[in-house]
């Protein structure tokens, strides 16, 4: 039944099947705007690699994206809100509609009946006028999320910023890579050799295969410039399986007792070292 | 772009909480208390036969001397027993001094600079303790021997300073068990006094 036939004009216009596509679409924004910000958040956040005087351009840009995000979503979440109110009073007035056609319908022919079509003429009135009025009020809503997005895009270059912040990153870390790599490769690759010289100990201990230890030249080095060269190559070339412990510590891997530093830690005591002697702190 | 601040001068003294199942290969300086720690250690192990005892203390020996003046500050291995199988790893510590205090720089760089050798199967930037470090896996060793390792790079706060952390085992099946050592190592680097 068309209301403007029976009414006049129709008191409560809107399409629900479209009022609800746009709440659908406002659902997907605001969860993408939270799933966003928290990851540029978690970027930046207290784990992050983003430390030192470097980053401070980049995680302040992140930062200030991250709010301008929370300002849209806050925005959003407003007009998402005053799309739900605007759903709700456009059903209500929609099934009042309804009502108050398929009342006029049943009095058409009535001519007695001019006192209740009056009345449900005045029930027409003020059906449109709440309808303009919470039209108005859904305006102001979008109005203001349109105002926050005007100002989030005026608020300087975030590009830019970062762009910058992350060039000068950049630069200074293929400067480091320049200064400092080679030193720092070829210390890992000392420690890389010292694994390797130390798992012969196991080998000796008889916890690592049949084979004899040595293998390898760094290994066969190490023996041929040791003290007591002779009768230690001759413990290296033979296999040291059949006296292997019956019975291993079971592993536990746990912290140490905080009474006891290992040694490793006192050598590690900085006050040893001369920082222009070459670099190692020992 | 400010130039970061000079380093500190005087590096700091640092802490590493290593578990207990390693035993360090004894590097001190004076000869006396080096041969002391080698037979504490012999002792400790509870070896038995001539042969072996007098191999691996020639053998410690050795290491303590050929890494001497080096920049590897200490060595350990551990032999023990887990998931009812005999395994066993190393820990190896190295530090060195860089051109940089800005933990980024280093840590990116450091990365950077590892994938570049291409030496290493993953390379990776993770939050450690109080701080990122990286860790970089591969494989290494002697001929014959192949050993898994892992190596923490670990930026001291404040200093221009790195502490290189590398865990190595020829056991397959406890790799996972072991990263997850030197990642709990690296986690417990601290300055004591700066």
């Amino acid at each position: 039944m068309r209301p403007e036939r029976f009414l006049g004009s129709d008191p409560a216009p809107g399409d629900l099947g479209s009022v609800d596509r746009v709440a659908g679409a406002l659902r997907t924004v605001l969860l993408g705007l939270a799933e966003s910000r928290q990851r540029i958040e978690a970027i930046v956040g207290p784990h992050s690699m983003w430390q030192g005087p470097m980053a401070r351009p980049i995680v302040t840009a992140l930062t200030n994206l991250a709010a301008r995000l929370r300002a849209i979503d806050n925005a959003a979440v407003d007009f998402a809100q005053a799309v739900e109110i605007w759903r709700a009073g456009l059903v209500a007035r929609q099934e009042r509609r309804a009502e108050l056609t398929e009342m006029v319908s049943q009095l058409a022919g009535r001519p007695d009946a001019e006192e209740q079509r009056h009345r449900i003429q005045t029930d027409v009135q003020r059906l449109a006028t709440e309808h303009t009025t919470d039209g108005a009020v859904l305006i102001r809503a979008a109005d203001a999320l349109a105002e926050v997005l005007i100002d989030v895009d005026e608020d300087g270059d975030l590009a830019a910023d970062l762009d910058r912040g992350v060039a000068a990153v950049t630069v200074a870390v293929e400067e480091w890579i320049a200064e400092s790599a080679a030193e720092l490769l070829a210390t890992a690759e000392s420690l890389s050799d010292t694994a390797g010289l130390t798992t012969v100990v196991s080998q000796i201990l008889g916890v690592v295969g049949d084979e004899s230890p040595d293998e390898s030249d760094s290994v066969r080095r190490l023996a041929s410039v040791s003290a007591g060269a002779h009768r230690l190559r001759l413990a290296l070339r033979r296999s040291w399986a059949s006296l292997a412990p019956e019975q291993l510590p079971e592993a536990t891997f746990a912290a140490p007792r905080s009474s006891s530093r290992p040694a490793i830690s006192d050598r590690l005591r900085g006050d040893q070292t001369d920082p222009d002697a070459g670099g190692e702190a020992r | 772009m400010p130039a970061p601040a000079d380093p500190p001068r005087t590096l700091p003294e640092i802490a590493l909480d290593i578990p207990p199942d390693f035993h360090e290969v004894p590097l001190e300086t004076a000869i006396e208390d080096r041969v002391a720690a080698q037979t504490a250690l012999l002792e400790g192990m509870g070896l038995h036969d001539s042969q072996q005892r007098e191999g691996l203390g020639l053998y410690l020996e050795a290491i303590a001397r050929t890494l001497a003046g080096g920049p590897v500050v200490g060595t350990a291995f551990c032999a023990v027993e887990m998931d009812g199988r005999p395994s066993t790893a190393t820990l190896t510590v190295g530090t060195r001094t860089t051109s940089t205090t800005d933990p980024l720089v280093m840590i990116a760089g450091t990365a950077e600079a590892l994938r570049r050798t291409g030496d290493y199967e993953t390379v990776r930037i993770e939050h450690a303790g109080a701080h990122n470090a990286v860790f970089a896996s591969g494989r290494g060793g002697a001929e014959g021997l192949v050993l898994h390792q892992t190596t923490a790079v670990v930026p001291v706060p404040g200093h221009a300073l790195a502490v290189l952390i590398t865990v190595a085992t020829p056991s397959q099946d406890d790799v996972a068990t072991y990263e997850r050592v030197v990642r709990s190592v690296a986690g417990s680097l601290r300055i004591v006094t700066a």
